[in-house]
């Protein structure tokens, strides 16, 4: 194939079995039609994949992919993405970190890295552009994700390569099932990958290299990272930049969308106690951003209180989710638990979203009497941090609980199963659904289950267009639109929260992408490829065993009315909520239960 | 004059709105039955005049804020008519966490 700016042409595959690794060159078009990052990984992900595959076994192939905007001068596009089958949820799973690793993995001369296998004691791939070896990683299992990177770090980088390493924490080893991938203390959150990693004994990856790509049109590149860094700079960050995404709880609370004890109410009575101003009474916070960008939304709390000494030292990136989940959604109030409970999801390697909604979801039960789990109840912040070293080492309750709520409600029994708060099987992020209803249907048709980072649907509910505790059939068409754009802004890759920046975020994204790779391409090409990618998706689903009834939401949220607050008296209606999920399956083109008909698969080229 | 119409109109402020206005509320309009939000904005505006240099203009929300009336309904109408005991939320347009 041709040679491509802005891309290597071609990704490794890395068997840790036998310990081989391949170059294979991407086939002619595919990269055009799926960019990169989550669209080309979902691609890769389908080519790898045969049959139906239990996602911890040696042959589940786990993904990492650049993308054609790493390396350029374009704010925020430092980030990669990691996908696999989700061991938490049985469908796909695509989760997208940042920084140096994005940077240093694509200098390694690949535009990928698949890795399938598993190796026969802990290992660290080391890949470079000259090939891979592989190292034990017997002196860092057991250590956590950070220290992990640094000790691995500090080993390869004698020389002055710059390797960058993304590693697992102990969860991941002991294949909790939403374990994370960290880097520099950033996560591939959702979904397990961690847990996939364990599975193949792979403690660290590690990249460097000195290839770099070629740009279609370097100087027109340059005057619109310029113009792009400059816009980046404006009111549609400013929420980013000074204040962080924890600003959410606030606002959220005040419209009574703040998920709260397992989702039993849409606000908390505390709330203020964990507002940005009452994080940073008492601490000195400090901001940070991840390589090549502008914003810096990273607003890093230290773990102790100015003054207390010991722990001051270390400090706990602070984001709204981590703040919902293991705050108010599980009833606790005190902002130096939360900081504490945050740290321990990082240095185990845990995604907060997950852990925080088991942990809810366990008080919930015990509060009813299914469960007798001692000390676990709403508001008990110390127990709290107990369940979550439990369940990053699989001890006791945290056994069943680091299998996610879903699994847990299984065993539980009791009805339990109404309130465990996931959609297929991935917990439910920070916003109620009831109270965000156009947040609802994107949570029940997202692919890899209830996210707001593949569904920006709650932007939908935002808007003056809807009513957004009383979703009309105008919700539909916004919410292909908001999950479109995501989908592209994840291949591209690049920060959504540089969406404001732009008047119309497609034509802009395409914009972006010519001067790099050279195609012309069309908002109206880069529409259909959003269709495209989120297709393959849902077509990788059904080989995995998707059907029709898992695009719903728990009972809870149908059967509950919300009583508190300025959502009072909202609830799901299932009728409504089926015929919009029908209505959202029909313009993407799908069967109105949600299959893929084959004459879209071959418009599509998916065949 | 009633009870309501005396109390006027809530501003709220939320994120950057309240960080430049260093409060979380101001009651303006004290008096009207009804008032444009425009009205109210300008009000709020002309009581604290921080808020001009990035979250109004006039009686126009800058880019980037929204106004929300009673916690419910999302709007960034001026003309959208706001009711003598209603609350106004201003706040950031993105939502995103």
């Amino acid at each position: 194939m041709a040679s491509i700016p802005g891309y290597h042409g071609g990704y490794l595959r890395i068997d840790l079995t036998d310990r081989t690794s391949q170059r294979i060159e991407w086939p002619e078009g595919v990269l055009r039609r799926f960019i990169g990052g989550a669209g080309l990984g979902a691609w890769l992900l389908r080519e790898e994949t045969e049959g139906e595959v239990d996602p911890l076994a040696a042959e589940a192939p786990l993904v990492f992919v650049f993308s054609p905007l790493v390396g350029s001068p374009l704010t925020t596009s430092a980030k990669f993405a990691v996908l696999s089958k989700s061991p938490l949820t049985g469908r796909i799973n695509d989760s997208l970190s940042s920084s140096h690793f994005a940077i240093a993995g694509k200098r390694t001369g690949h535009d990928a890295i698949v890795i399938v296998g598993s190796a026969e004691a802990a290992t660290t791939a080391v890949v470079t552009s000259d090939g891979v070896r592989f190292e034990s990683a017997e002196s860092e299992w057991g250590l956590g994700s950070r220290e992990t990177g640094q000790r691995v770090k500090q080993r390869l980088n004698r020389s002055g390569e710059g390797f960058q390493v993304a590693a697992i924490g102990p969860a991941g080893e002991r294949l909790v099932r939403y374990a994370t991938i960290s880097h520099d203390a950033r996560h591939a959150g959702r979904g397990g990958l961690g847990a996939v990693m364990g599975s193949k004994r792979l403690k660290a990856i590690a990249v460097a290299g000195d290839r770099r790509v070629e740009f279609a049109d370097p100087g027109r590149l340059l005057e619109i990272s310029k113009d792009l860094s400059k816009r980046s700079l404006g009111p549609a960050t400013a929420k980013y930049r000074e204040l962080g995404t924890i600003d959410n709880l606030v606002t959220f609370n005040r419209l009574g969308s703040l998920p709260t004890r397992n989702f039993q109410s849409g606000v908390f009575a505390e709330a203020s106690s964990l507002a940005p101003e009452s994080l940073e009474a008492d601490r000195d916070r400090t901001r940070t951003s991840c390589a090549a960008c502008t914003i810096g939304c990273e607003h890093i709390f230290p773990l102790a209180r100015s003054g207390d000494g010991d722990g001051n030292e270390v400090g706990v990136r602070m984001e709204y989710e981590n703040l919902f989940a293991l705050g108010p959604l599980c009833g606790v109030s005190d902002p130096q638990t939360v900081l504490a409970a945050s740290h321990r999801c990082d240095e185990l390697g845990l995604d907060t979203i997950s852990t925080g909604a088991s942990i809810a979801f366990a008080m919930e039960c015990a509060e009813r009497g299914l469960v007798e789990i001692p000390g676990l109840r709403f508001g008990e912040g110390e127990a709290m941090l107990g369940m979550i070293d439990d369940i990053g080492h699989r001890r006791d309750w945290g056994d069943m609980l680091a299998d996610g709520t879903r699994a847990a409600a299984e065993r539980i029994g009791g009805g339990s199963h109404e309130f465990a708060p996931h959609v297929k099987g991935l917990e439910i992020p920070g916003y109620e659904p009831r109270a965000m209803q156009a947040m609802a249907l994107g949570f029940a048709v997202g692919t890899r289950g209830a996210d707001h980072n593949r569904s920006g649907a709650y932007e939908v509910d935002f808007s003056p267009d809807v009513d957004r505790i009383d979703a009309s059939p105008q919700t539909i068409e916004p919410v292909v639109r908001v999950e479109d754009e995501a989908v592209l802004m994840d291949s591209l890759i690049l920060c959504k929260f540089l969406r404001g920046v732009f008047e119309d975020r497609i034509s802009g994204m395409a914009e972006l992408l010519a001067p790099v790779t050279g195609w012309d391409v069309t908002p109206e090409e880069l529409l259909e490829t959003a269709g495209r990618i989120v297709t393959a998706k849902k077509a990788y689903n059904i080989a995995q065993g998707w059907t029709p009834a898992e695009d719903t939401l728990p009972l809870r949220f149908f059967e509950e009315t919300l009583v508190e607050g300025e959502s009072a008296g909202a609830r799901l209606d299932p009728d409504r909520l089926s015929a919009q999920v029908k209505a959202y399956n029909l313009l993407r083109g799908w069967t109105a239960q949600g299959y893929v008909p084959d004459e879209r698969l071959a418009v599509l080229g998916l065949t | 004059m009633s009870g309501e119409t005396a109390n006027g109109v809530t501003v709220e402020f939320f994120g950057i709105a309240r960080r430049r206005a260093g409060t979380t509320r101001i009651v303006v309009c004290k008096g009207a039955e009804s008032t444009r939000l425009g009205d109210v904005l300008l009000a709020a505006a002309e009581a604290l005049p921080v808020l001009s240099r990035e979250c109004l203009d006039g009686s126009q929300l800058r880019e980037g804020y929204l106004a929300n009336i009673n916690a419910r309904r999302f709007t960034s109408d001026s003309d959208v008519l706001v009711q003598a005991g209603d609350h106004v939320l201003l706040l950031g347009a993105d939502a995103g966490g």
